[in-house]
């Protein structure tokens, strides 16, 4: 995460081949973590508290804000080492233990996010969690594309998200 | 005589067998491993998996022809599959992104929307170097043909509006104002209407084609593409960010109820042959199976990475 923060602020990053329209990009994570799946859902479900459990988070500040006369819930990520990303909240499922959410705009170099963590119960008391993000790239016409707004800059920059963040995610929930 | 009403009763058996052999077919394109599954309606197995170009969305399907055409938006081009021998026997070059593809009711022509470029391209499907192109919108995204082949409706995603087209002269006659962002339409059965789905206003736009009067019903979460019963009553939504198809009563101009899909369900269309609906879902890599008549999700079927199924994917083997 660190690493991809700093490409972003030196703008160091590759230029691929040529590509028309951009595809919409997927990354998908699952982590096991040897807790139970409410203990590890009060984590995710607490949209205004992100901090407590994902590494490059340095504070959440959690919002309402009015969009087309449908107000919605936001919170807006501090992250450490400088930058802030603002998310709107989809929707929680309680049943499902599924969050929903989307970022509005911010650091990451990305277009059209939108994602879901789901938890779900694994074998032996344990839970699985799944992290699935769908997204494009920043440019959107045609080529040349400016650095660092190509499809892999987008992808490594979530992928490093979600790797960091469970990773994190599984040992503050298993309390080591 | 008992003999030979025998010996027909059998071959009378033996044809029924021959066309329940011939099943319907759903050709969905998996933009992630750039493949397309073929799944027989009959038995919902996966009976294909066709490697086909770069991130392939868009599908036409031609029963006359025996063919089905892929868009692969990252390799510029268009897959023709040989639908009896699920190969790939030809590949269009397009400059540009095709996205939305639609084929003519009599197949000859087949429409490519290249939404970088802002241009519909019309393709001789019996000599694909003829071809003829219309400047649109912004953004061409979902497209089809009238039944009589005479029209061509385009949804400019860019340009919030619906063109429709003059095939002959490919001269736009009409743009219709739909809701913000329109991607995915269908025309309804009894060809009087056209829906289009607005990916940002959450919204499904009926346009009636006699007085291109419109009306808006609200859906779910980030729509994308819709289906409509053969009676033209019933529309089908998917709600990408719902996970969720809305049912909409196009007499009571509402939806009256929603069905939890797979994740991100994206292309939907309805099979008339067994009332089912089936929906393509991009985060599950599978298809879901609705019961038409009950509105229940009875099935899902795994298919591959990232399924999209833009456009009408439904091949008609049981008819011919």
């Amino acid at each position: 995460m660190k690493k991809i923060l700093a490409l972003l602020a030196i703008g160091l990053l590759p230029l691929t081949a040529a590509a028309h329209g951009p595809s919409p990009q997927k990354v998908e994570k699952t982590v096991v973590i040897d807790a139970s799946p409410d203990k590890v859902w009060a984590l995710v479900k607490d949209f205004g508290n992100m901090q407590k459990w994902h590494p490059a988070v340095e504070s959440t500040k959690l919002d309402k804000r009015t969009v087309d006369g449908t107000e919605e819930t936001v919170r807006l990520l501090t992250l450490k080492g400088g930058g802030t990303i603002l998310e709107n909240l989809k929707s929680i499922d309680e049943d499902r233990k599924q969050l929903k959410y989307g970022i509005i705009e911010g650091a990451l170099p990305v277009s059209d996010y939108y994602s879901t963590i789901t938890v779900k119960e694994a074998e032996g008391g344990k839970t699985e969690v799944k992290w699935m993000g769908r997204f494009y790239r920043v440019y959107k016409l045609n080529p040349p594309i400016p650095p660092g707004q190509d499809d892999k800059s987008a992808l490594d920059a979530i992928n490093g998200v979600y790797d960091a963040g469970l990773a994190n995610l599984k040992k503050v929930a298993e309390g080591k | 005589m008992k003999h030979s009403i025998r010996i027909l009763s059998s071959l009378l058996l033996l044809i029924a067998f021959s066309l329940i052999a011939r099943a319907d077919e759903a050709y969905i394109t998996n933009q992630g491993e750039n493949t397309v599954s073929v799944l027989s309606l009959s038995d919902h197995r996966i009976i294909a998996t066709i490697a086909v170009g770069k991130s392939p969305v868009g599908v036409a399907t031609s029963a006359a022809l025996g063919r089905v055409y892929i868009s692969n938006v990252d390799s510029q081009s268009v897959s023709v599959i040989d639908a009896d021998k699920y190969e790939v026997i030809n590949t269009i070059n397009i400059a540009g992104s095709p996205v939305g593809i639609a084929l003519s009711p009599d197949s000859q022509t087949l429409y490519v929307a290249d939404w970088n470029d802002n241009r519909v391209l019309a393709i001789d499907t019996a000599d694909p170097s003829q071809r003829r192109e219309v400047s649109i919108g912004k953004a061409p995204a979902g497209i089809t043909v009238s039944p009589d082949g005479s029209k061509l409706y385009v949804a400019n995603r860019d340009s919030n509006d619906l063109a429709i087209i003059d095939t002959q002269s490919l001269q736009v006659l009409q743009r219709v104002a739909t809701g913000e962002h329109p991607f995915g339409i269908t025309l309804g059965p009894d060809g009087r209407q056209i829906l289009a789905v607005n990916v940002y206003a959450n919204s499904l736009s009926v346009i009636d084609l006699e007085t291109l009067q419109t009306r808006t019903i609200p859906v779910g979460e980030h729509p994308y593409c819709v289906a409509v019963s053969p009676d033209s009553r019933y529309a089908y939504v998917t709600n990408t960010q719902a996970d969720t198809v809305s049912v909409i009563d196009l007499e009571q101009n509402k939806e009256t109820t929603r069905i939890s899909v797979g994740g991100f369900p994206e292309g939907i269309n309805y099979d008339a042959a067994t009332n089912k609906i089936y929906v393509a879902n991009w985060f599950d890599n599978s298809v879901s199976v609705i019961d038409a008549s009950s509105h229940k999700h009875i099935q899902d079927i795994s298919t591959g990475k990232q399924s999209r199924a833009f456009g009408q994917f439904i091949l008609n083997k049981t008819s011919h």
